[in-house]
């Protein structure tokens, strides 16, 4: 029990967690060890029992703590070289025990083979060790790393059991090809005053590559440890409970990082990631599992803007609901080309007025996000061709068409003046650069003839300019050569709209003149 | 002018294929009575764009309008309409009233390349006089799994992967009392009374004397790990609050 | 060395295969477009055997032993304007002027016989150029007509002259809700009989299935014919690495047969494959050998869709590939047994084989993460399992056949082109005898048993 700090990491049957407590627990007997374990969902409470807090953790789940007895046994902390051993050279009398189905061995062949060829751990290119208990580079007796796998390329020491990010430096230190380090789910202490850190550029320079999701760690101690990576490229840190990014010396990321994880955190807003505008070299951000619904949500209002180098975006598994949402991408991602994103209310609901089957639905979001975004070039792992894009932007116009289409009431004695500057308002444009077209629904012979006209009323209908036109083709080749849909332009000038049209409704459309585009 | 790929779709087909710009529409058509079904006369095609537009794909002398003349964009879908009445066009994808054929017993028994007669050849399953019937080789099997995982009166064990239930091997062989199934059984104190019974089934006492409590239950080898399984509750320092 | 391998793509569907399942054996073997070893990658490739499925020129480029086969030439031109236009041997890139029109018996009768001379000929100078020739690997679908009519045919001619020699298939089997052409059950049953025979090992790979993949673990909401390539290309690697790289299961291609066929007839294996990742997913989820194994007995991880709970194996190899150490497979293996409840055909003389090979999964590196491809993994699992659950696609794919059959439909375009019409029932007759074969494997032997019971 005297040899139970606070912050040491302990395994109880592959079950990892962090001491944070030790001593008594009122209302029980002896002693316990207050623990925060790794996966949150594995304990009972959040530090507090029966109304008293003992302690705190790191994550916010409410479940991520227990008392264990001081007695229990915990699995022993290894050394890298060990951990490695038992991994690529341990014996393996104790498992392979002949398993049979119906009667028959299940054969395991050159088994013996691949062990003599793994066991050559100088040989080894890519080492993982997940979950195995390292704590330190050496126990007693261990020999040299340099001497052992000096070979390595890539090395995973996710979910481990060190207390200080300067251990894996000095393992890493020894092995000169490193270009890959994952280091995810582990809980690295008080990062900033690390003075193990110190030749970590030296060691890391040729580090591309860089992992440290679900480590807990605060953006600035995230940061501080990739910018011990002067080659780094990629770096995940998804799941770190991010939910802004301060502004912090970005260092050498900013021109040497190229693709950052940001998966499942819990950022709302782009504002809230605003400073990674410093990375001036960013191509690919992963914002996949957030809770992002807006552009910005600080009180500045002003949106930020991402350098242009910035090509793909995956913000699928958002909140996004709203689609001027995306209309606002293209101000702070200027370059953006690439962009995922699937599962988000509004993309799996584009158009709650058009409620159409689910198969069409992808399609519609599919049309109005390429619609909205001139200059994407991929959505969704589809490549969008020109074709797609005419189609696209055809698709959105007409549904805006639809949106903006309007019912005015107007009255029969205003003059096609008044009319058009009552259209000019209500689409924004200027009242003699449109042409009114009244639609009548009905086809005449090529040569034409007068219609029985009904009793006419008050209302008229104002319509923009709509995708109806190919219409007139696609009812019927044959048709179309020997009818034409019979529509009149009413003409500028003081005749009351009255004289020009007829029917209970009538079909307007707006279409903005040639000459004035 | 390259090939585009397009969704042909009609009613019995849908598939990715290659469209030539360059063919007329007779000739595309030709080419779609193969894949459709639906002779070329009675075809009516029209390309769907992703916006949903529907461009029919027809023309006043289809033999010399190419189909460069329309927008074909990749992955677009050409649909391949049946213009025939509802009752004139065949079914092939309905299978439910189709009468499968299956090979009558005594035909497949006169074939001499096939599973049946190597059975019979090579003398294997049932084909085999020495091989042990059904239930012995059950038994033999359920033995074997005792063997090998060491299961034996007296030892600890767990059962099902559960690493709740814990207990010691009271009893092993054949349980007659379990209706239909053959082979060996094992019989479990569990440390808990999370059994389904005392330690006697139908009358019959394997272990124990007689309780209200569950502790004793029966289960097939497969599900028994035998091993240094001590009981959960002398373990104070596995409580976790 | 265990001697060489070829190649032999044939219709649309197989060359596009080929192009997939090439641009990815180039990468494991750290070669470049041009089949030239690319410097930047040599430390961290290991080039294994190049000579199996490569020839080096005496300018040290690899040229794929591979022969594209087309009737109808656009495929091919592709291959020849392409990025991939310096790795192949122009003389192995072979088209036709006109195409088998989904038609079997033009494949296999009037346009196929004009072209198979050729393709014979050019088969022969380039076994005439290997060691020790092993045997063929043949990718073709049974629903085109260059895949099923053409791809019958010289399967036939192969047997004549390479009697000795494997024969395996990658065949695009008709997927069963949507047929890719409605004379596809005709194409497939036709195929099927003329080839069963003369093929020692098919591994059939149903596009639904794989579509299905696409969608749901890739989440790629629109998949297409590359998306799908990409998947099948990944899965024919990972059977194949054996053969490529220093494995011990599936060495050469006859250990296929012994492995997984214990009837000749009963040559076609189900495929599981596990992880399907997206590039674009990072890797919060970690792949343990134990539950890598376990996905491979889910239906959602097949290539075909057929439900193995209704079946008995003959037969399962398990192909483990990467970091994985032989300790970690025999506890998937134990905890398999302990959990799932499955039986082997107790008297078929094939078995349970499990194998490592530690050459690490590659994937097409992509451009950017938006391509959708597959991630790059520490490890993976391929299960071949020969089971009695396949019958089930044969089932339907007779029933198909059955419908049209019975009205006669289109029995004229073959004709037409000199096939006799008994061939179709010949041809019924067979697989009618083939579901009654794996009927009368799964006769006699265990049920699977309620395992769970307890009293």
């Amino acid at each position: 029990m005297t040899d139970i700090e606070i912050g040491e990491r302990r395994s109880y049957d592959g079950a990892i967690c962090t001491v944070r407590y030790v001593g008594e627990v009122a209302g029980t007997s002896g002693s316990w060890i207050g623990v925060e374990w790794d996966d949150a969902t594995r304990g009972k409470h959040d530090g507090s029992h029966k109304g008293t807090r003992y302690f705190s953790c790191k994550s916010k789940s409410p479940t991520a703590a227990s008392f264990v007895r001081p007695s229990r046994t915990a699995e022993p902390a290894r050394s890298f070289i060990a951990a490695l051993r038992d991994k690529y050279t341990g014996d393996v009398s104790a498992a392979s025990a002949h398993i049979r189905f119906s009667g028959k061995i299940a054969e395991e062949v050159g088994f013996e083979k691949i062990r003599r060829k793994q066991a050559e751990l100088a040989e080894l290119k890519f080492v993982i060790l997940d979950g195995s208990r390292v704590a330190f580079p050496y126990a007693e007796g261990d020999e040299p790393i340099a001497q052992t796998c000096p070979k390595v390329i890539q090395l995973e020491l996710s979910r481990n059991l060190f207390t200080k990010l300067g251990i894996v430096v000095q393992i890493c230190s020894e092995l000169p090809e490193l270009r890959n380090l994952r280091l995810n789910g582990n809980r690295f202490q008080r990062i900033l005053q690390d003075d193990g850190l110190e030749n970590a550029p030296s060691v890391f320079k040729d580090v591309r590559d860089l992992g440290l999701e679900e480590t807990l760690l605060s953006w600035e101690e995230l940061c501080h440890v990739a910018s011990k990576f002067p080659a780094l490229a990629t770096l995940s840190a998804d799941a770190n409970q991010l939910s802004s990014l301060p502004v912090t010396p970005l260092l050498s990321l900013s021109s040497t990082l190229l693709s950052l994880n940001l998966e499942f955190n819990e950022f709302i807003a782009f504002s809230d990631i605003r400073s990674l505008s410093g990375l001036k070299a960013l191509r690919n951000l992963h914002l996949k599992g957030n809770n992002i619904c807006s552009i910005t949500s600080d009180s500045s209002g002003n949106p930020p803007v991402f350098p242009s180098s910035l090509q793909y975006l995956d913000i699928s598994y958002n909140k996004v609901s709203s689609w001027s949402f995306v209309d606002g991408l293209p101000d702070s991602f200027p370059g953006l080309t690439h962009l995922r994103f699937t599962h988000n209310p509004v993309y799996d609901n584009p158009d709650p007025d058009h409620s159409a089957q689910s198969k069409t639905i992808t399609e519609e979001a599919y049309m109005i996000t390429v619609g909205r975004l001139a200059g994407l070039k991929v959505l969704n792992f589809g490549t969008i061709t020109n074709n797609d894009r005419q189609d696209a932007e055809m698709f959105y116009l007409a549904r805006i068409g639809k949106h903006l289409a309007a019912t005015a009431r107007i009255p029969k004695s205003f003059d096609i003046y008044r009319v058009k500057g009552i259209a000019g308002k209500l689409f924004a444009q200027d009242p003699l650069s449109l042409r009114l077209i009244w639609e009548t629904g009905e086809w005449d012979p090529v040569a034409g003839f007068d219609d029985e006209v009904e009793d006419s009323s008050d209302e008229e209908d104002l319509r923009e300019p709509d995708t109806d036109t190919p219409d007139a083709t696609s009812q019927s080749g044959k048709r179309a050569g020997r009818w034409v849909k019979r529509e009149a332009e009413l003409q500028d000038g003081p005749r009351q709209l009255g004289f020009c049209v007829d029917g209970l409704e009538a079909k307007v459309r707006v279409e903005i003149r040639k000459d004035a585009l | 002018m390259a090939d585009i790929p397009l969704q042909v779709i009609s009613d019995n087909s849908s598939s990715e294929r290659r469209i030539t710009p360059s063919w007329t529409i007779s000739q595309l058509k030709s080419k779609l009575e193969f894949v459709t079904g639906i002779p070329p006369s009675s075809q009516r095609l029209s390309l769907k764009t992703a916006a949903k537009d529907t461009i029919p794909i027809e023309a006043a002398n289809e033999d010399d309008v190419h189909l460069s003349n329309f927008p074909l964009q990749a992955y677009a879908e050409l649909h391949v309409a049946d213009t025939r009445p509802a009752g004139a066009r065949p079914n092939y994808t309905d299978t439910s009233n189709v009468e499968k054929y299956v090979m009558p017993e005594e035909e497949y028994e006169k074939k001499t390349d096939s599973v049946l007669a190597w059975k019979k050849q090579e003398k294997l399953g049932r084909f085999n006089p020495e091989a042990p019937s059904l239930e012995q080789a059950k038994i033999e099997a359920s033995l074997q799994e005792v063997q090998s995982r060491g299961i034996a009166v007296g030892k600890r064990c767990r059962v099902g992967g559960d690493d709740a239930r814990r207990g010691i091997i009271q009893y092993v062989g054949d349980v007659k009392e379990i209706p239909g199934v053959l082979g060996a059984w094992v019989g479990v104190q569990l440390d808990e009374p999370v059994g389904k019974n005392d330690g006697s089934i139908g009358g019959t006492r394997y272990w124990g004397q007689e309780s209200t409590m569950k502790h004793g239950v029966f289960v097939r080898p497969e599900r028994v790990e035998a091993g240094d399984w001590p009981a959960l509750d002398d373990l104070e320092d596995m409580e976790e609050i | 060395m265990k001697g060489e391998i070829l190649h032999l793509h044939l219709g649309q569907a197989g060359t596009q295969l080929g192009n997939s399942a090439w641009e990815l054996y180039l990468l494991e073997h750290g070669l470049g477009r041009d089949g030239r070893p690319d410097p930047n990658v040599k430390d961290v490739v290991e080039g294994g055997s190049y000579e199996t499925f490569f020839t080096e020129t005496s300018g040290g480029k690899y040229v794929p032993r591979s022969i594209f086969v087309d009737l109808d030439p656009s495929p091919i031109d592709e291959i020849r304007t392409g990025d991939y236009r310096q790795l192949f041997h122009p003389e192995l890139l072979i088209s036709g002027k006109e195409d088998a029109a989904n038609n079997y018996a033009r494949g296999h009768y009037t346009i196929g016989k004009e072209m198979v001379d050729n393709v014979v000929d050019r088969i022969r100078r380039v076994a005439d150029n290997c060691n020790a020739l092993q045997g063929f690997l043949i990718f073709h679908s049974f629903g085109g007509g260059t895949g099923s009519g053409f791809g019958a045919l010289l399967l036939e001619r192969l047997s004549t002259e390479y009697g000795k020699k494997s024969k395996l298939e990658f065949a695009v089997y008709p997927a069963p809700r949507v047929s890719t052409a409605v004379v596809e059950p005709y194409n497939a049953v036709l195929s099927t009989h003329s080839t069963i025979e003369n093929s020692d090992c098919t591994f059939l790979v149903d596009n639904e299935a794989v579509y299905d993949i696409c969608k749901r673990n890739l989440d790629i909401p629109r998949p297409n014919y590359e998306h799908l390539n990409r998947l099948i290309a990944q899965v024919v690697s990972s059977i194949t690495s054996s053969l490529r790289f220093d494995g011990a299961l599936n060495v050469d291609l006859n250990e296929f047969q012994t492995n997984l066929v214990p009837y000749p007839r009963i040559h076609y294996p189900l495929i599981s494959y596990a992880p399907v990742v997206s590039a674009a997913k990072s890797s919060h989820e970690s792949f343990k050998v134990h539950d890598l194994t376990f996905q491979c007995f889910e239906p959602n991880n097949q290539m075909v869709v057929c439900d193995p709970r209704n079946g008995k194996y003959m037969a399962v190899a398990l192909l483990y590939r990467g970091d994985v150490v032989p300790r970690d497979c025999s506890a998937a293996i134990a905890a398999l047994k302990a959990k799932a409840s499955f039986n082997l055909v107790e008297w078929c003389p094939t078995g349970f084989k499990l194998g490592i090979n530690y050459q690490k999964p590659m994937a097409v590196p992509t451009a950017s993460p938006s391509d959708g491809g597959l991630a790059s993994v520490d490890r993976s699992v391929s299960m071949l399992s020969n089971t009695t659950a396949i019958a089930e696609a044969w089932s339907r794919l007779d029933q198909k056949f059955d419908l049209m059959y019975s009205k006669r439909a289109f029995v004229h375009w073959y004709v037409g082109e000199g096939m006799e019409e008994g061939e179709f029932s010949e041809a019924r007759e067979d697989l009618a005898a083939l579901e009654k074969d794996y009927e009368e494997v799964a006769a006699d032997s265990f049920e699977p048993e309620e395992d769970d019971a307890e009293y």
